[in-house]
């Protein structure tokens, strides 16, 4: 399902740069900007 | 954005960073060029696609529109290079601003890989959230 807004975003399973599985959820302290890249300028 | 990760801090908004690329090509990354904010991976492209992120075609990334941008990026002294292994030419990306309940604020997501928001965009759009500037009082 693709976020709409006022609604929850999904709580997608990502990797740390070392490979650890953590939830995107675990990096939302507060209001936050996600940025998914295009690739690594 | 790491340029101007204070401003987002002074806003009370984290940033956080999501590639493509593997844990070990961030790794890399990372060690030559520090960020302020986490920068995760996604190598699998879940994430891009739970948040709508699709792929685009050559055929799009081919329109004039895009074909100047591209120029104008390149005149501008933006480096043409080869795609990193384990990265897609053709995966678009967005901007997403969450609030601390996780609920979504805004959202861009870029039809062709040159229609990205300016970082003054992002800081714009964060502006002109209440749910934004409660955090820099709490």
């Amino acid at each position: 399902l693709i976020p709409v807004v006022g609604e929850p975003i999904p709580d997608v399973e990502l990797q740390t740069s070392q490979g650890e599985p953590r939830p995107l959820s675990a990096f939302l302290a507060g209001p936050t900007l996600l940025i998914f890249l295009r690739h690594l300028a | 954005v790491a340029e101007r990760y204070p401003e987002f801090q002074e806003l009370g908004v984290g940033v956080v960073a999501v590639s493509m690329s593997r844990p070990e090509g961030i790794a890399r990354y990372l060690a030559e060029r520090p960020l302020p904010f986490p920068l995760l991976a996604d190598p699998d492209r879940r994430a891009y696609a739970a948040f709508g992120l699709e792929r685009t075609t050559w055929a799009r990334i081919a329109r004039p529109g895009v074909l100047w941008r591209y120029a104008r990026l390149v005149a501008g002294g933006a480096k043409v290079r080869r795609v990193p292994e384990g990265e897609d030419p053709l995966q678009t990306g967005g901007d997403f601003l969450v609030d601390a309940d996780r609920r979504l604020l805004w959202a861009h997501t870029s039809p062709d890989p040159t229609a990205r928001p300016a970082v003054h965009d992002l800081l714009a759009a964060a502006r002109t959230y209440p749910a934004v500037g409660r955090s820099k009082s709490s």
